[in-house]
């Protein structure tokens, strides 16, 4: 009970913080609400009370006249609740549950953003309570303010019904809290036991949400046709809810002695006070008003919105509850600090110094003592087979991972010296999976460099670096156009065609200085896009700190030093004809691709 | 494939649809406890309106000093307390077991609608998009939606029992629907509010999410952190949702305005019910414990009403989700349907395109113009083209994921538009450049490509080796028993081994008619490529003499010299067919691509 009212509480804070004039409003209104239903009671019973006097008297009498007016005041609190207090209570549920979606929104973005490491967005922990801050897979609307309405306000009304009564018969109230005590703890083993997420069924729901959004992902919809995957994917969804399901039955079923008993309490208690309302009644120590009060006093303690609602609200209070939970789910080696500033960086080299790193949660480690340099103003190119850490070292640098042991340094400076944000405004990638920004193409480009992105020849600048000039002039809408299917107007782009708006991206970025990584920045792109890409190499690359990754070798010839990874290590380095006539790893593994090219 | 006409507006008739359509499922999923259900919870209702009787008979047994009918009144009120507890409860439990087994059955309904639509043109369709990402995100209201139909059903219980007391009383009080009736009309005008702000919103809600999915995805982070735009991704959610919530409240207020006066009318009614009552007392035509049950029932009414309002709009959000399923329905019930002639074992000729044209549903632009090609029985084709020449769109066509706009596909002169999809679909084999990484068992994510033989791991390692792929399952830690995907705990696999198994999903099926890859080997470096080319090429033409013909787009020359026949696309139209050797002397685009190509290593 504790643990709820807690419960409870916390959730009333979240709602204060995120609406606080519709919360302010919306309390005051099922107080007004409580004293409302209360009233009535109390009205409608003087009401029944004055009927014996105005049927002995007339209507015309004092006594007549006292009924027309009870009559006239029920009248007006019924209407007050109908006319005003319901309606106003739902409008304000715009508020409070917009206010709730916004408030669970930047809780999302500022603890996915704020430690300014990746750390915890790959841990499982952390996604499940994510993805439960969303809704997702919530099974009942999300509205925790309304039902918490709902709860205060049969509470309310409750608590008034009780002490109505016990101006009357001042025992009355006990022994109908016993009956409800009884009735909360059986419809908490109970009912509320459906929205329970501690019975050990949360695996078998993710997996048939799992199923279900499979056929659902407009993504997947070309295989699941191609290899006829529909009823397999109804079977996995139905056969894993049913076990979900079964495990939440078994448990209810145990809550059957407790009906039993919840119902001979309530027999017992509702009996007794009824016993005593009609004895004192019919003795005369009760006026008829004061019974017929009593009489809706006792209804009003039995409240069924207090079971409804609290079941729903500990339900939907769960999205609530896991945003609140996400910062808990932070390790700290996802925060990344530093203060030191880095305009102009690097101005000589970037140096990795024994650097030890594995994912967290990962068996194995990617690298156990990396060294490598790289020069600043020139190029550098970094190949290896898939899975070699390649783009871990991206990551490193970037600082969105910190190094488990040795350092890295750029210009003699330990890079976690440097504030995280003024390193990365030094710095233009290019991910390898870059982002598809649902956004006009205009952000798509804006977003490497906000502080260019207003600057109309800086975005037409990198556009044409990157060689998508032409594909802004084919959009319908030009730079407003949204890059997504999804909207209107919104156009889909091809993977060549998205690869150059992410290159753009980068481009704009450089205009800053700084390094400019480009992780296989060509893997969608054709043949001649690739070849005049490379062709540009040198001109786009000018004045830059470039660190170019790839698998094909046809690329990298371009870079000025060329470095050969494998497990972790670098085992080769230097430019290509050294690296060709030193006759190693990299000379063979271009041969066997140009073989493939001879006649 | 024209657009079913189905009212996108819900009003009453559409939450009666979709009243039906829960009503349905429930009974599908659980017969019995459906009527259980129906009989149990307007019961609840009746109880509670029975109090009236028994206050009124308490009232004059006091009003008579009569102890013994009193105490009977007093027991009866006791008695039926409790056994309003015991239904209310039991009526509880019903439904939440009905809400679970129907809410299985409504997303039984849901995927198997969405899946079983024979081709994607939909995905197109801005509508059924909409639909499909609101039940995607918020599907699992669905599950609520027996509740909300309970909810009804219980206020037509409780209206309809007060209704018979009041009767009892007055036939007059028989007319009180009449002032209930514009409180009905404008809960439905909210709805309709709702539904219209709702439809009208569906891009900005979806904006916010995908700025949400973009703080909270590993992948978008990471470029989201480097590009610094946390602060400007907030400023602009915030945004977002201040504009929504103005909307949405305007959209709500005239509701809220609807409600207001005709709230002031049911209470008109309540107070006149209560007056004639009582005036009809004082005339001595009724007692007082008339009056108390009057009283009693439109306060339990007006206690209803404020629940009422309060279950409409919980209704309204799990019935809007009932009113876009139901949309589906009606949408999907409204495609033509191949039933199809039976589809060759082999193919002894060929595939043939004939005059093909394709351009995406509601676009202008012709995406394939005029294809006329003939792919012998038993050839490795290799598809060549530029960035947006058709590739993608031509492999499309041929898995029937949509239907040439002109022209025709055969397979031995019979035109492939006669087979039932299924069938063409189960005697070809896919793989695709935007492959899906199942986060299943390994050998689930390679078995689902022969469905018959999920669970079958020789298959499976076969498919593997035939992708190369036998070293991916090796370095798992319980091979092909191992669970992929960080979600559940399992293994991520980097890009590469995503592909890798996906493309031994491609060759799980045995002798198929015609085999299509979309480069399949993109993500894949060098000596991996050349070790499956080796071993693919090697396979491809052992199957040829089954009549097997496999088409493959690829970006690597290395690769697509070793074709059979060469096509060359550009700009939607066929630009050169040949062997590598023919179009390599010709020197045309082919030639031109192959030179740059090769140029980088030399």
């Amino acid at each position: 009970m504790f643990a709820d009212a807690r419960a409870y509480l916390r959730d009333l804070r979240v709602v204060w913080r995120s609406a606080p004039i519709a919360a302010a409003i919306s309390g005051i209104l099922v107080v007004l609400q409580a004293v409302q239903a209360n009233a009535f009671t109390i009205v409608s019973g003087l009401l029944v009370g004055s009927i014996p006097g105005a049927i002995a008297h007339g209507l015309t009498s004092s006594d007549g006249s006292r009924m027309l007016i009870l009559l006239a005041v029920a009248a007006v609190v019924q209407g007050l609740q109908m006319i005003v207090f319901a309606p106003l209570q739902q409008f304000l549920m715009v508020f409070m549950e917009q206010g709730l979606t916004a408030e669970t929104g930047r809780h999302l973005m500022e603890t996915g953003l704020g430690p300014g490491g990746l750390a915890h967005l790959e841990n499982p922990t952390y996604q499940d309570r994510a993805a439960m801050a969303t809704g997702e897979g919530l099974r009942a609307p999300r509205m925790t303010s309304a039902y918490m309405v709902v709860m205060a306000l049969s509470w309310l009304t409750q608590i008034g019904a009780a002490i109505i009564l016990f101006r009357y018969i001042w025992w009355a109230p006990l022994v109908l809290a016993a009956a409800v005590y009884v009735e909360r703890r059986w419809s908490r083993a109970d009912v509320t036991l459906h929205f329970d997420q501690a019975v050990g069924n949360v695996q078998d729901l993710r997996r048939a949400a799992y199923y279900r959004d499979l056929a659902l992902e407009p993504s997947a919809a070309k295989e699941i046709r191609a290899f006829g995957l529909g009823s397999f994917l109804v079977e996995r969804m139905i056969g894993h809810s049913r076990r979900a399901f079964a495990a939440v039955w078994r448990r209810r079923g145990e809550s059957s002695r407790l009906l039993v008993i919840a119902t001979l309490v309530m027999i017992f208690a509702h009996l007794v006070v009824y016993g005593a309302v009609a004895w004192e009644g019919v003795r005369g120590l009760l006026g008829l008003g004061a019974m017929a009060i009593c009489a809706q006093a006792i209804q009003g303690t039995m409240n069924f919105g207090a079971m409804w609602g609290e079941m729903r609200w500990r339900f939907s209070s769960q999205a609530l509850q896991a945003s609140q939970a996400l910062a808990a789910a932070v390790p700290d080696e996802a925060r990344i600090s530093g203060s030191l500033d880095a305009d102009g960086l690097p101005r000589r080299a970037i140096r990795f110094e024994a650097v030890r790193f594995g994912y967290p949660g990962a068996t194995g480690q990617v690298f156990s003592s990396l060294d490598l340099d790289i020069q600043a103003g020139s190029s550098t190119a970094i190949v290896g087979r898939n899975g070699v850490g390649k783009t871990t070292l991206i990551k490193l640098l970037a600082r969105l991972y910190q190094p488990q042991g040795g350092r890295i340094t750029v210009d003699g400076l330990d890079l976690a010296q440097i504030a995280p944000a003024a390193w990365r405004s030094r710095l233009a990638v290019v991910f390898q999976d870059f982002v598809r920004y649902e956004l006009p193409i205009r952000d798509n480009v804006g977003f490497g460099a906000l502080g260019l992105a207003d600057d109309q020849r800086a975005l037409e600048t990198a556009v044409r670096r990157a060689g998508a000039a032409g594909l802004i002039e084919s959009l319908p809408r030009g730079w407003e156009t949204v890059l997504s299917p999804g909207y209107s107007g919104g156009v889909d782009l091809s993977g060549g065609q998205w690869q150059r708006v992410a290159l753009a991206r980068a481009m704009l970025a450089a205009e800053r200085g700084g390094v400019l990584v480009l992780d296989e920045p060509t893997a969608s792109l054709d043949v001649r896009a690739e070849a005049e890409l490379f062709d540009s190499f040198l001109e786009l690359t000018r004045g830059l700190t470039t660190i170019l990754i790839t698998h094909r070798f046809s690329s990298v010839r371009h870079a000025d030093r060329i470095v050969v990874m494998e497990h972790g290590q670098v085992i080769e380095a230097g430019s290509h004809d050294q690296l060709m006539s030193a006759g190693g790893t990299y000379a063979e593994m271009f041969r066997l691709q140009a073989m493939r090219f001879q006649e | 494939m024209s657009a079913t006409s189905v009212p996108s507006r819900p009003g009453p008739r559409s939450l009666i649809q979709g009243g039906a359509l829960v009503l349905r499922a429930s009974w599908r999923a659980a017969p019995w406890l459906t009527v259980v259900g129906l009989v149990v919870t307007p019961a609840a209702q009746v109880m509670t309106m029975l109090g009236a009787l028994w206050l009124a008979l308490l009232t004059d047994a006091v009003i008579g000093r009569d102890l013994d009918q009193a105490l009977v009144a007093a027991g009866l009120m006791g008695a039926s307390a409790a056994a309003l507890f015991v239904v209310y409860g039991l009526s509880q439990r019903v439904q939440l077991r009905l809400a679970d087994l129907a809410g299985v059955e409504l997303d039984r309904m849901l995927v198997e609608i969405t899946a079983g639509i024979p081709t994607i043109e939909h995905h197109e369709r801005p509508e059924y998009l909409d639909r499909l990402e609101r039940l995607r995100t918020d599907g699992g209201q669905l599950h609520d939606a027996v509740n909300s139909l309970f909810g009804v059903i219980i206020s037509l219980a409780r209206a309809a029992s007060a209704l018979v007391l009041l009767g009892r009383l007055d036939p007059l009080l028989l007319m009180l629907p009449l002032l209930w009736l514009p409180q009905q009309v404008a809960g439905a005008a909210l709805l309709r509010g709702l539904s219209a702000f709702e439809r009208a919103s569906t891009e900005e809600m979806r904006v916010r999410r995908h700025l949400e999915e973009l703080a909270t995805s590993a992948e978008a982070a990471k470029e989201v952190l480097v590009s610094g735009l946390g602060a400007e991704l907030l400023e602009r959610h915030r945004r977002l949702t201040a504009v929504l919530t103005r909307r949405q409240a305007i959209a709500h207020l005239k509701g809220t305005l609807g409600q207001m006066w005709t709230g002031g009318l049911a209470a008109v009614g309540y107070a006149g019910a209560i007056a004639l009552v009582a005036y009809r007392a004082t005339q001595g035509e009724a007692t007082a414990g008339d009056v108390l049950m009057a009283v009693y029932i439109v306060a339990q009414i007006g206690n209803a009403l404020a629940g009422v309002v309060f279950t409409t709009s919980f209704l309204l959000v799990a019935m809007r989700r009932v009113a876009d399923l139901s949309w589906l329905l009606d949408y999907a019930a409204g495609l033509p349907r191949t039933v199809g002639r039976s589809v060759p074992e082999r193919v002894r000729r060929g595939l043939r395109l004939s005059g093909v044209s394709f351009r995406y549903p509601g676009t202008e632009r012709w995406i394939l113009r005029n294809l006329d090609l003939e792919l012998p029985a038993g050839s490795v084709v290799a598809l060549v083209g530029e960035n947006g020449a058709g590739k993608t769109s031509l492999v499309k066509l041929l898995g029937r994921m949509y239907e040439p706009v002109e022209g025709t596909i055969t397979v031995d002169g019979v035109d492939i538009a006669g087979f039932a999809h299924e069938d063409w679909r189960a005697r070809i084999a896919a793989g695709y450049q935007d492959f899906v990484r199942f986060e299943l068992l390994a050998q689930e994510t390679v078995g689902v490509g022969d469905l018959p033989r999920i669970d079958d791991e020789r298959a499976a390692l076969v498919a593997l080796d035939r992708a190369g792929a036998a070293g991916t399952v090796d370095d798992l830690p319980a091979g092909l028993r191992t669970q992929l995907g960080r979600r559940w705990d399992g293994i991520d696999l980097s890009g590469g081994q995503w592909q890798r198994l996906a493309l031994g999903r491609a060759l799980m099926r045995d002798r198929p008619l015609l085999l299509v890859l979309d480069e399949p080997t993109s993500a894949l470096d060098a000596p991996t490529e050349h070790a499956l080319f080796e071993r693919f090429a090697g396979a491809a033409r052992r199957s040829s003499e089954d009549g097997m013909i496999t088409l493959f787009v690829s970006h690597r020359f290395s690769t697509v010299r070793m074709a059979d026949l060469i096509v060359v696309l550009d700009g939607g139209r066929i630009r050169e067919v040949g062997s590598h050797d023919d179009l390599l002397g010709a020197g045309g685009l082919y030639a031109e691509l192959y030179e740059i190509q090769a140029r980088a290593y030399r």
